[in-house]
């Protein structure tokens, strides 16, 4: 899914330093839509905004966060742990993948896979980042 | 110990981060990748580690793949064809 979603993102760009959103072609990622999600940086960089949430990711927390800040979701959610990076993403404008595991709400540990992509309207001023997880329940032993 | 593997490409003479991956494995895949796209003459995967008790950071390529052109494939194949020549006629039985 990381791979598929960056390059999505390098033929958008099509030479361009970053991407605008409406250039990323949504049909082609097909499922991994739902994997999705959109932060707006420009009113405040430190605590973005979602703008869009794909199902799947959204149906992980236990509530809808979109129109919410990255601050608003809990930190045990797949979604915090992979939107947490987007401050190192504005500071070395590239995506960053990045992998790890946390605790849910439930109680069981969660793997997870996450990428952060810069979007921009004019290709040089970040504006937007999209972002991407999928992850897995740790089977118990 | 923190660790980032950076992809690197080489255009406009000089070397430029792509992106950035935790995980050595996704880093050199997707690497590999672009250099096949061909788009760039140079990919590389640069580890970058940062130790928080010195505070310091390191730097080292795990992985370097460049583009080989035309004229670098004649070159080198002038250059092999140079050194068999020697080789030939250092070893000719009948010296002068």
């Amino acid at each position: 899914m990381v791979l598929q979603l960056l390059h999505q993102w390098r033929e958008a760009g099509g030479g361009e330093r970053f991407p605008k959103l409406n250039e990323i072609d949504r049909a082609a990622l097909g499922d991994i839509w739902d994997d999705c999600y959109v932060l707006d940086v420009d009113g405040d960089a430190d605590d973005a905004r979602f703008t869009t949430i794909g199902k799947a990711i959204s149906d992980s927390c236990e509530e809808d966060f979109s129109s919410r800040r990255v601050s608003d979701v809990p930190t045990n959610t797949l979604l915090h742990q992979s939107a947490s990076q987007a401050t190192r993403v504005l500071q070395k404008a590239v995506p960053i993948s990045m992998g790890g595991k946390f605790e849910n709400a439930a109680g069981q540990t969660v793997l997870f896979r996450s990428i952060l992509l810069p979007l921009s309207d004019d290709s040089e001023v970040i504006r937007k980042l999209l972002g991407a997880a999928n992850s897995r329940v740790l089977a118990e032993d | 110990m923190i660790r980032a593997y950076e992809i690197q490409t080489f255009q406009g003479g000089v070397w430029q981060v792509d992106s950035v991956f935790d995980d050595e494995e996704l880093a050199i895949f997707e690497a590999r990748l672009l250099h096949e796209r061909g788009r760039y003459v140079g990919v590389r995967v640069v580890l970058e580690t940062y130790n928080p008790d010195t505070d310091e950071i390191s730097a080292r390529t795990v992985l370097k793949l460049e583009k080989t052109t035309k004229a670098d494939t004649e070159a080198r194949g002038r250059k092999t064809a140079t050194a068999k020549k020697a080789r030939k006629k250092k070893n000719h039985p009948i010296k002068k």
